[in-house]
């Protein structure tokens, strides 16, 4: 039964992508600007980093080749957040506002995973994506990294528990839609949270740290992440306290998603 | 200003867009702020002045919603060819040049308002406004002002040429970051690639207003090649939105 509820869910995840790519296919223009500007933004964060250096020499201990392991870091970490986990919130509030969200309801499927398949572009988030990554990835002496089988594997677990924390966080900016009518303002205030997060985790003020858990996740994902990688400070602290704020936020998202529903279902009908 | 002053009511019916407004703003100017401070504490040189950096960054953050470095203008006057709602405004007795300015200047009082927090603060850390520096004001407002108008204007009339007129206001406003010492103060880069980008536009744009205020005026000559570029700039970006509207109007109304 369970084995057929995924190959369903799937297939529905499937048919609703092909969809999206045809729509994408559709307006072109749309999705070579998305390109232009990030390879626009990967030269002048390029030249930033190299003007930095040139001054600064190192900076916390983090060499010129270890920020630009930062900044792929973070262009990894924006492109996921931003077409993965906000993308959808912005068509949550759409679809309430507009009354779509009750058909989403009534169609026979996991309505998450309905929802999450209809707003990820696969084709632009792609195109915007994979040049910016390979032109970091490029700029990266890989062999000159400080990191480790176990530092990456820790890296990734901070990562992923900053992805959960990030889909908990975005959330709760797209909740006042069930009880105001309205979150376009609270969600596009999430945009500040990605301006700037290529710094020195360990170096960072403690209230900074504490921040990166609940309301700056992506500062985690990035600056954590790599801190945890290139082995910078106290791992094991970064690696616990990211877990347990996860697990923490992840029992949070349940509830509030049940707390929505029960909100428009009252509301609705 | 009364089209402003009606625009800025809808702070009023929309608390929240205010309250997530100043959160974004505040949030936003934190990090950087951490940023800078944790380069100039921690950089191998030493040399790197965590007070100026941090006054020069609020000042210049500061000073964007009032000279609409964002090109929000630009992003605006796109917005309204691509949904023709520019008809609207070419058959009403108002500039459709300064329209924008209008509407935009009320929809950003929270911006500007915050902006003026930003610089009182930044120019306090920098010791106050320096005797010496007042005799630059005028000339370095008057550039900033035109050359940012200019730009606006230009990106706006783009929209008339392309539909993802977008993209390229985007990316323009990458490039102008780092060229015009938002992203990186020019004090801080090599001399020759400092002294090289005075020789464009850019720098007067935001970098003398913002080094100005922290007491640190710029060579004259370099004030002198900014205004040349001001009025050379609103020159061609007036002649450039009249080409644009042409075509519109040719194809439009």
């Amino acid at each position: 039964m369970r084995k057929l509820r995924i190959k369903h869910t799937l297939r529905v995840v499937l048919a609703s992508q092909k969809e999206q790519i045809r729509s994408e296919t559709a307006f072109l223009a749309n999705f070579w600007a998305d390109v232009l500007t990030a390879i626009i933004y990967v030269v002048t964060q390029t030249v930033f980093i190299d003007l930095l250096f040139r001054r600064a020499g190192l900076i916390a201990g983090y060499s010129r080749n270890d920020f630009f392991f930062l900044m792929f870091v973070n262009q990894f970490t924006y492109f996921s957040t931003t077409r993965l986990l906000a993308l959808p919130m912005f068509l949550l509030v759409d679809s309430v506002r507009f009354g779509h969200f009750d058909l989403m309801m009534l169609r026979p499927v996991p309505l998450r995973a309905y929802l999450y398949a209809r707003a990820i572009k696969p084709i632009s988030t792609l195109l915007a994506a994979v040049p910016s990554l390979l032109i970091f990835g490029a700029m990266i002496d890989w062999s000159r990294l400080n990191i480790g089988l176990s530092s990456v594997i820790l890296g990734i677990i901070v990562w992923i528990s900053g992805y959960f924390i990030f889909r908990t966080f975005i959330f709760a900016l797209a909740y006042p839609v069930f009880t105001e009518g309205d979150a376009t303002d609270s969600l596009s205030g999430f945009f500040w949270t990605a301006s700037m997060n290529q710094m020195p985790y360990q170096n960072l003020p403690q209230f900074m740290k504490v921040l990166s858990l609940f309301i700056i996740p992506t500062l985690l994902m990035t600056a954590g992440t790599v801190a945890v990688i290139l082995m910078k400070g106290t791992s094991a602290t970064i690696v616990v306290s990211s877990v347990a704020a996860s697990l923490l936020l992840s029992i949070v998202f349940k509830i509030m998603w049940k707390r929505a529903l029960n909100n428009y279902s009252s509301a609705s009908s | 200003m009364a089209m402003s002053w009606l625009e800025a009511q809808r702070f009023r019916t929309y608390p929240w867009e205010v309250f997530f407004g100043v959160i974004s703003r505040l949030g936003e100017t934190l990090l950087y702020i951490i940023f800078w401070v944790l380069v100039s504490r921690y950089a191998l040189s030493g040399d790197i002045d965590t007070r100026q950096i941090v006054s020069f960054y609020l000042i210049a953050s500061g000073i964007t919603p009032f000279f609409y470095l964002g090109y929000g203008i630009g992003s605006m006057t796109i917005r309204l060819i691509k949904s023709g709602e520019l008809n609207q405004v070419l058959i009403k007795p108002i500039n459709p040049i300064l329209y924008p300015w209008a509407i935009r200047t009320g929809r950003n009082a929270v911006n500007l308002s915050i902006g003026a927090l930003q610089v009182l603060v930044g120019v306090a850390i920098a010791g106050g406004i320096a005797g010496h520096s007042l005799p630059y004001l005028v000339p370095i407002l008057f550039n900033t002002l035109l050359i940012n108008a200019s730009f606006n204007i230009m990106i706006g009339t783009v929209g008339f040429y392309t539909v993802e007129a977008m993209g390229i206001k985007n990316s323009f406003e990458l490039t102008a970051g780092l060229l015009r010492g938002s992203l990186i103060p020019l004090f801080l880069m090599p001399a020759s690639v400092a002294a090289g980008l005075q020789l464009s536009p850019f720098p007067a744009s935001q970098y003398h207003l913002a080094r100005l205020l922290q007491g640190y005026p710029p060579e004259w000559k370099y004030v002198v090649i900014g205004s040349v570029w001001a009025v050379g700039l609103v020159v061609l970006a007036v002649k450039f939105w009249h080409r644009g509207l042409e075509k519109y109007e040719a194809t439009g109304i």
